[in-house]
């Protein structure tokens, strides 16, 4: 498998993108911030495993390199284009039915609170095959099952090339649990997304 | 519902859920219909994997059949976590903000809505007596679970939570030390039972019961996330309706006041401790 291109002509349309990481992963979604075009406006969920702080800064930092404007959602906060959202710290992130997040404080799924896994189960329900989701560095295997979910309702699904992640045991999990579409270098994920609809939301 | 929001129609195991939803309400009065499909069909189908059922429809037959099971059942849908002094920071604008108002006010009730297992119930008592209004303050801690309720009203927690504990004290301005307000032992730690006198735990429904009359204070915190707007609006209108004109109402850290009818009136205390006053 392990295709090198995001053969973006076969994806249809992107009506959300959700991103996980997790060791490491703050760096790498400072790059590929950075590498996103003015253009590129498709409302972007990222889950970033983090120490339950109370309070972790990191849309802040973030904000520096890019201008999307980037929150941690507020319950049932609706999902809107421009927007680069970010799992508040100690609650699950889920997307409800009628395109609005809902949070959870449900038991940590394999020890994650957010797991990238109900994020983007729950996002798949309900934007089935104009969902695209993403797993980056991370050193667990959070992610997987959730890419392999997306796949199955139809969506498109990358991961970050292990040899360049910081830490290669959560893309290898996606890679071997998922139909992956595309192993790609954070350059090329970021050039990927900003193709799809022209970048458009 | 009949189809998803944005047309689509609904999985089979989602139509499944809608309908054991409406069969726990019509059999025996549960009302789940209007809690968020996200996290409740995630509950439901946890639910299925621990118990080996394979389709909901057959949890559906079980449940409207077995009382007991279904009891069992719904506690699941509604387990909820806490701490003491959780998010140190709202009990921070509690104890510097409107801890000067209340003090005005001859006798205080506080209104806990799905105080779950208690703590942060106990930790608003603590604040209230190191501010010294303990012996004219009482707090009404309501669950829908009475199991909860049980071991809230017993007030005693794992040795493990303790340390949060601390810390979490601490940050929250706290102007001793928590272990003056609890006994360790046993791996267990143990509420002062003078903080218990000013506590009423007692169950109440926010989606079928009614107001708790002329409260100085409402505390409602992650409740609101398993609800849908609609329900969220239900919920909010009632608080409001508990609420003394200047009262306050505090949420959950990532929860807002989206859903509040139009034409009622907020000010924000502290926006992002989510502490907000009733001013019309």
């Amino acid at each position: 498998m392990s295709q090198q291109e995001c053969s973006s002509g076969l994806i249809k349309r992107i009506d959300l993108v959700v991103i996980g990481a997790s060791s490491g992963g703050l760096d790498v979604l400072i790059k590929l911030l950075r590498r996103l075009p003015e253009h590129y406006a498709i409302p972007t969920v990222a889950v970033l495993h983090q120490r339950p702080n109370r309070s972790s800064g990191v849309p802040d930092m973030l904000s520096k390199y890019t201008h999307l404007k980037v929150q941690e959602p507020d319950d049932k906060q609706g999902i809107e284009a421009g927007h680069f959202y970010v799992a508040p710290p100690n609650y699950h992130l889920l997307v409800d039915s009628d395109k609005v997040f809902s949070l959870s404080l449900d038991a940590p799924v394999n020890f994650c609170r957010p797991s990238i896994d109900m994020t983007m189960e729950s996002a798949a329900d309900v934007y089935q095959d104009r969902l695209l989701g993403c797993v980056l560095t991370g050193a667990n295997s959070d992610g997987a099952e959730g890419l392999k979910y997306i796949k199955k309702k139809g969506g498109y699904i990358l991961v970050q090339d292990p040899q360049e992640a910081t830490a290669d045991s959560m893309p290898k999990a996606a890679i071997a649990v998922a139909d992956v579409d595309a192993v790609l270098s954070i350059d090329r994920i970021a050039e990927c997304l900003s193709s799809i609809n022209g970048g458009q939301a | 519902m009949g189809q998803g929001k944005n047309g689509d129609p609904l999985s089979e195991f989602e139509v499944e859920v809608e309908c054991l939803m409406q069969a726990l309400y019509l059999r025996w009065g549960y009302d789940f219909r209007e809690y968020s499909r996200a996290s409740l069909r995630r509950r439901v189908a946890r639910y299925m994997s621990d118990n080996q059922i394979l389709r909901a429809a057959d949890l559906q037959h079980e449940l409207i059949r077995d009382k007991k099971r279904c009891v069992h059942f719904v506690r699941g849908l509604t387990v909820n976590v806490t701490d003491m002094f959780r998010d140190p920071v709202f009990y921070k604008v509690i104890r510097e903000q409107v801890i000067p108002e209340l003090r005005s006010h001859p006798f205080i009730k506080i209104w806990h809505a799905g105080c779950s297992t208690g703590e942060e119930a106990y930790s608003m008592s603590i604040l209230l007596h190191e501010e010294g209004l303990g012996e004219r303050a009482v707090i009404y801690a309501t669950d829908i679970n009475s199991q909860v309720l049980d071991q809230a009203s017993k007030g005693v927690y794992h040795e493990k939570m303790l340390s949060s504990a601390r810390e979490n004290y601490k940050d929250s301005g706290g102007k001793s030390k928590l272990d003056d307000f609890v006994s360790v032992g046993y791996e267990r730690f143990l509420i002062d039972p003078g903080l218990k006198k000013n506590i009423v735990f007692t169950q109440h429904d926010l989606v079928t019961d009614q107001v708790f009359g002329e409260m100085q204070m409402v505390i409602c915190r992650n409740v609101l996330i398993y609800f849908r707007r609609e329900l969220q609006t239900k919920v909010l209108t009632l608080f409001h309706n508990s609420l003394d004109m200047g009262g306050f109402l505090g949420l959950g850290i990532k929860e807002s006041l989206r859903s509040l009818p139009n034409e009622f009136r907020y000010k924000a205390i502290d926006e992002s401790a989510r502490v907000f006053q009733r001013v019309d």
